[in-house]
């Protein structure tokens, strides 16, 4: 439904003068299909989706929408935003304030070529609001709404014209936790139902990983790994990646073993571990041991097995309701965990730390 | 809690539309720059002249020598910036405080304030200099004898030919339009963000100090580059009360050049030029800082509640500031002249006074065929005025501070070009321009409607830009990607928002269009007689109060037209 | 051969006599009721370039469209220094608008320098004296300048005589004029004292009292009216009456004042030439000039006197020579009472 190709898009003014935002990338997104850029702020996700949204005129390649080229920097071809089959909702929202609910969600139905009667439009926004829950709003002034309910007017006023493509730019940024978490569901609800071609963008590895049929993150212009959400929290292809999809133990070391399944054995200054190995390295290889803070394991007493045990002190320890934070010195290292919150600890006391080896991952050193 | 992020900034003007109803504000900035150069290129051209009104032109740098290096140069230059800087100064203040309180607090009895405030503006400005005299003149000054008589003090307080008396008089004329200006900045102001600064444990004072105040630079900056420019160029109350204080300003002497015969186009000109290049290095650096600035951008999809501040127990004060205000800087100078038009001849407050109280001047008025000629071309050529400005400078505003056309910042330049050329210049150069044209518009109200448009497009345009700064890109932009064309944008989305910055700069107009004079005493004609020129000439004459009794009527007429035009044009603002 | 072409020098000198005789004739011969017929013709209007005031105006104006029927004049009215300025671009835009221009002498001046007046002596001008006319105008009406004082400030005992009382040290602080009347200074020295070191003098003395400046000679009648000052050293004398009889508490000097004149002029190519000659000879005819007075005015006329006491006993005229050392007494004037 979108296809990208080769995009480059350079800043000509302003702080980044010169600077390729858009570093020739090249996806596509399938009919349907929930699609996420993932990606630090400036890594070039935001000016990749205006470029599809037609709100900047990129420097080079190609842009196809539903079948429709919509930029072509070859043959000079550049559909305008108005005449592109999207629906975008902005990070601000961008409702607008002199407008009540109804006539925001109605504006797209009544501006361009096609001409609906009142009736016609009065059914079409109604069924929008209604898909949004907030049926019972029509009449009150868009500013009366609260953050998210204006977030749901935005999704609503983009969805009223039936568009091809959604867009969205960040759009639950602006919301508190509890809210966020309900939206992404909601949101990913609407998705499933409608059954719309998808493009998100945000910097939240949670959004993108709960959301996403499929993500590709970005950054400084390119996009690094693409693939499932799994595939990208479990196997991220580089050290950058994994950093960013979720927040990342490490440890350096070197292979000592190369094991048979993509395990193998990494050996680091606070002991050997046994982990996965990204495919490719060798022993000998500099690597760095990847775990996530709810993977690692602290034990008061130490355990029976003597697999990837290493010794450490508790380091701060707060408790978050779900989970209680703790980070614990190991050697020179220090590690985040998610323990659960039962677990009797304060700061300063030893503990055995471990790693369970199929929570592991060596990825190499320098990528 | 919930997290109150600013927008994150959208990339400036980025949005291209590919339109071709991108003509109608390329023809907007088309008519500004048709009906600024003209004026200009004389005024220029002027300066170079080497002999007073020539009929063929010899070049020479001898005026600017003349204007610049004389010896009263630096009395002059210092008088001229003391007065504009501290009327620009007292103005804003004034000003801000006025539209601060009446919009964004809780002072009671603010809603009136509004209509009120621009009474002053309507005043003709020979009426509202005299009424000051009368009022605070050194020797008779009625406010004066009363402090004295009040507080027992040895001489009058104060003194009205002085420095601080030119300041006062002047600034009180425009404090009007620095409230205007500054309303309409406040109306159109996002609480959250000064919400967040109150989360954070800010008291009023500091909240506005730190983040109202800051978020009006844009408006601001405009507003004082105005006043600072617009003192400089006036002349009418350095006339009429500097003279008598020996006070000479650049302005008095820009006046006697052009006012001497012949006009001495080289070193007016010369002066003006000068003017003009101040001018021209204000709005570029007020364009360049304000261009980029998507910090300025107030109105954005977010909850838009303008809030209003609690004062506590200090809205009282707010109130007393407000009844203080309008009853030394409105009511009296009103007062002062109802009183007179109801006399045969100007006469001190007195019992002997009340006697002959009639109303005869009334009553002439009424059958006086000029007058009622006068006020139906005043109404007219007010209102159109207004409403062509406005027309105008709002698509030039969109050009100069939403597209991405390079350059543009010389539109907004040409836009304010005109308050630096003195009413009789374009006078002339109007003259020159259409007393041989096709089209027989000379002698007419049309070429009239020509004259006010373009003395009055530099107002129109800093209400249309301060407003337009506020508004955030990405309102723009959803429209676009919601499929409409740049016109649908402009007309649905665009127009709407600006709709503060419009109104105010359409009511300013509109009276100032009432009490233009100096271009349009060279213009009328019998037929298209004004109401500032009948004013003028029966003051001449002697016949003070019957012109009394037309300033009493013309304020009736036009708060009654600016009263109309805020009910048809709705809730001015986005209140909800 | 000299012989011969002295023969025809003197042949064509007669020829030319003849033509210029009989132009002349023509319009010598031509009286006001011709010269109407013909303005009729061409259109009837009269564009009437002047600062006649308006009260004036509205009963001078119909008394000539009474008399010439037919006629409709369209008086264009400004300051004089505002009507010179817009018939001057008018003429340097390509077009002459105006019929006849009356304003005072010195911009009836200006627009001959410039060229847009038509060089004519008007069979009227003959009644006038020499001072009171020129090749191109004839006077229309006069200004006096003289000194007026509110009878409620100013005791009876006080008021002065001549012009040397304001010298007297009881005035002080208690007088306003105009700063730009150095017509004063100019006639006094050349006409009251005909010395230059007497005006001075006497100017230098009368500055001892700080004179106030207000710009405008209505503001000053108002400000003398309202009480903001005793007296006043040059108003005009035409403003007071009005005032007098709605009540006002005012009196004026009429021993001695300044005279200024107002001139009537025709342009050159005028649009309508007859209405043009028409109304000018028409207001320097007797007919006009009693109308003028009607109306309000200070007649030029000799033998017309004004409706109401305006005219000063002793008269000192500005003339035309008098005009071009204006530059020499500004400066004068200026500096007694260090103005700018």
């Amino acid at each position: 439904m979108i296809e990208v190709k080769s995009l480059v898009k350079i800043f000509a003014d302003g702080d980044n003068a010169g600077v390729k935002a858009v570093n020739d990338i090249s996806f596509t997104v399938e009919e349907g299909r929930f699609y996420t850029l993932l990606g630090p702020s400036g890594c070039g996700k935001t000016t990749t989706l205006r470029c599809i949204a037609g709100l900047e005129k990129a420097n080079d390649g190609e842009i196809i929408v539903a079948g429709k080229k919509v930029y072509s920097a070859r043959d000079g071809t550049f559909v305008p935003s108005y005449r592109r089959p999207i629906g975008m909702v902005f990070q601000s929202y961008a409702i607008w304030p002199h407008l009540t609910v109804f006539e925001n969600v109605a504006f797209p139905l009544r501006v361009g070529k096609q001409r609906l009667g009142n009736e016609a439009i009065r059914k079409k926004v109604r069924g929008a609001l209604e898909q949004v829950e907030l049926g019972s709003y029509e009449e009150r002034m868009a500013t009366q709404l609260s953050g998210g309910q204006q977030q749901r007017l935005a999704l609503a006023r983009a969805l009223v014209r039936e568009p091809k493509v959604l867009l969205l730019d960040e759009p639950l940024s602006n919301l508190d936790a509890k809210l966020r978490e309900r939206m992404r569901v909601e949101l990913r609800e609407l998705q499933r139902r409608l059954r719309i071609t998808t493009l998100y963008v945000t910097h939240d590895q949670i959004e993108a990983l709960s959301m996403s049929n499929v993500i590709a993150v970005m950054n400084a212009g390119v996009i690094v790994q693409e693939g499932a959400p799994r595939e990208i929290y479990l196997q991220p292809k580089t050290k950058f990646v994994a950093n960013f999809i979720g927040s990342t133990n490490q440890l350096d070391g070197q292979v000592v073993k190369v094991g048979t399944d993509g395990t193998g054995v990494v050996g680091t200054e606070a002991g050997e571990i046994a982990c996965a190995l990204l495919a490719g390295l060798s022993q000998g290889a500099k690597v760095v041991v990847v775990a996530r803070p709810e993977s690692i394991v602290l034990h008061r007493n130490k355990p029976p097995q003597n697999e990837n045990l290493l010794e450490g002190k508790v380091g701060a320890a707060m408790f978050l309701g779900e989970y209680l934070d703790c980070t614990v010195e190991v050697g020179k290292s220090v590690f985040q965990t998610h323990q659960h919150h039962t677990l009797q600890i304060r700061r300063g006391d030893p503990v055995w730390v471990e790693l369970p080896a199929g929570e592991c991952m060596a990825l190499p050193a320098e990528s | 809690m919930s997290t109150v992020a600013l927008p994150r900034a959208a990339k400036a003007g980025s949005y291209i539309p590919r339109d071709p109803a991108l003509l109608v504000p390329l023809l907007g900035a088309g008519v500004l720059i048709y009906l600024a150069v003209l004026p200009l290129f004389m005024l220029v051209m002027g300066s170079f002249q080497a002999e007073v009104a020539p009929r063929e032109f010899v070049y020479t740098l001898k005026n600017y020598q003349a204007a610049y290096a004389s010896e009263y140069t630096y009395s002059t230059f210092k008088n001229s910036l003391i007065f504009a800087s501290g009327s620009a100064a007292l103005t804003f203040i004034l000003g801000t405080l006025l539209a601060w309180l009446t919009e964004r607090t809780n002072t009671p009895l603010r809603g009136i304030f509004v209509p009120i405030a621009v009474v002053p503006l309507i005043l003709p400005g020979v009426l509202e200099s005299i009424a000051w005299i009368f009022l605070l003149s050194p020797k008779f000054g009625y406010l004066n004898v009363w402090l004295k008589d009040l507080f027992g003090l040895q001489t009058l307080p104060f003194n009205v030919f002085s420095l601080p008396g030119m300041i006062w008089v002047h600034s009180v004329g425009q404090v009007p339009l620095a409230f205007l200006m500054m309303v309409a900045a406040f109306k159109s102001m996002d609480p959250s963000l000064e919400e967040s600064a109150m989360m954070s444990g800010a008291n009023t004072w500091q909240t506005f100090r730190r983040v109202t105040f800051r978020l009006l630079i844009p408006t601001a900056g405009s507003v004082l580059l105005i006043l600072f420019v617009r003192t400089l160029e006036s002349f009418e109350t350095p006339a009429l009360i500097g003279i008598p204080a020996r006070l000479y300003v650049y302005t008095s002497e820009i006046f006697l050049a052009f006012n001497e015969y012949p006009p001495d186009y080289g070193r007016g000109g010369a002066l003006a030029v000068g003017l003009l290049v101040l001018s021209a290095l204000g709005v570029w650096l007020y364009t360049r800082s304000t261009k980029e600035s998507k910090k300025f951008q107030t109105v954005t999809g977010k909850a838009f509640r303008p809030r209003q501040f609690d004062l506590g127990a200090w809205r009282w004060a707010g109130l007393g500031f407000l009844i203080v205000y309008f009853v030394f800087v409105v009511l009296l100078p009103f007062l002062v002249l109802l009183w007179a038009s109801f006399l045969p001849f100007f006469a001190p407050p007195s019992w002997d006074g009340m006697q002959k109280l009639s109303l005869e001047n009334y009553r002439y008025l009424a059958g006086f065929r000029p007058f009622w000629d006068a006020m139906k071309n005043s109404i007219i050529l007010a209102t159109l005025a207004a409403t062509a400005a406005m027309s105008i400078t709002s698509l030039v505003a969109w050009i100069v501070y939403k597209s991405r056309l390079p350059g543009s910042w010389i539109l907004d330049f040409l836009a304010f070009v005109p308050i630096t050329v003195p009413g009789i210049v374009l006078g002339m150069a109007l003259i020159l321009l259409y007393v041989a044209f096709p089209i027989p518009i000379y002698g007419t109200i049309w070429v009239l409607l020509i004259a006010y448009v373009t003395r009055f497009i530099p107002y129109g345009m800093r209400a249309a830009s301060g407003s337009i700064l506020q508004i955030h890109s990405e309102l723009e932009e959803a429209a676009a990607a919601s499929g409409a064309s740049w016109w649908e944008t402009f007309r649905r989305v665009t127009l709407p928002l600006l709709r503060p910055g419009l109104v105010a700069g359409w009511i300013y107009i509109c009276i100032v269009s009432f009490r233009e004079f100096s271009t349009s005493v060279l213009l009328a004609t019998g037929e298209s007689r004004v109401l500032s020129i009948l004013l003028f000439t029966m003051f001449e004459q002697g016949q003070v109060t019957v012109v009394a009794a037309i300033g009493v009527l013309m304020i009736a007429t036009l708060l009654s037209i600016v009263a109309l035009f805020y009910k048809l044009t709705g809730r001015v603002g986005l209140q909800t | 051969m000299v012989r011969k072409s002295r023969g025809v020098i003197t042949a064509l000198g007669l020829l030319v006599a003849v033509l210029v005789l009989a132009e002349a004739k023509t319009l010598w011969a031509q009286s006001l009721d011709e010269l109407h017929k013909a303005a009729v013709k061409e259109g009837g209007t009269l564009n009437f370039y002047a600062t006649l005031a308006q009260i004036n105006a509205e009963i001078v104006l119909p008394l000539f469209e009474k008399r010439f029927p037919g006629l409709k004049v369209n008086h264009v009215d400004a300051t004089s220094d505002k009507l010179v300025a817009r018939a001057v671009s008018e003429a340097r835009g390509g077009r002459i608008l105006g019929d006849v221009f009356q304003t005072p002498l010195e911009n009836v001046l200006q627009m001959h320098d410039q060229g847009l007046l038509l060089e004519v002596k008007l069979p009227e001008s003959a009644a006038y004296p020499e001072g009171l006319k020129g090749s191109f105008w004839v006077a229309s009406d006069l200004q006096f300048f003289v000194a007026a004082w509110n009878t409620t400030l100013v005791k009876k005992e006080e008021e002065p005589k001549s012009f040397e009382d304001f010298a007297h040290p009881r005035w002080k602080n208690r007088l306003i004029a105009e700063p730009r009347d150095l017509e004063m200074v100019l006639a006094f020295a050349k006409y009251k004292f005909k010395s230059d070191e007497k005006s001075i003098d006497l100017w230098k003395k009368i500055a001892l009292n700080n004179i106030e400046f207000h710009k405008g000679h209505s503001q000053l009648a108002e400000l003398l009216v309202a009480g903001q000052a005793a007296a006043c050293l040059t108003c005009y004398s035409h403003h007071f009456p009005i005032r007098i009889k709605k009540g006002a508490p005012l009196n004026y000097m009429l021993s001695e004042g300044v005279a200024s004149i107002n001139g009537t002029a025709v342009f050159k190519n005028a649009p309508h030439p007859n209405s043009a000659m028409l109304y000018a000879r028409w207001v320097a005819s007797l007919e006009g000039q009693k109308a003028m007075a009607q109306g309000g005015r200070n007649p030029a006329h000799p033998k017309v006197e004004p409706t109401d006491k305006t005219r000063t006993e002793k008269i000192y005229f500005i003339t035309a020579a008098d005009l071009k050392e204006f530059p020499k007494y500004e400066k004068i004037w200026k500096e007694i009472f260090k103005l700018r």
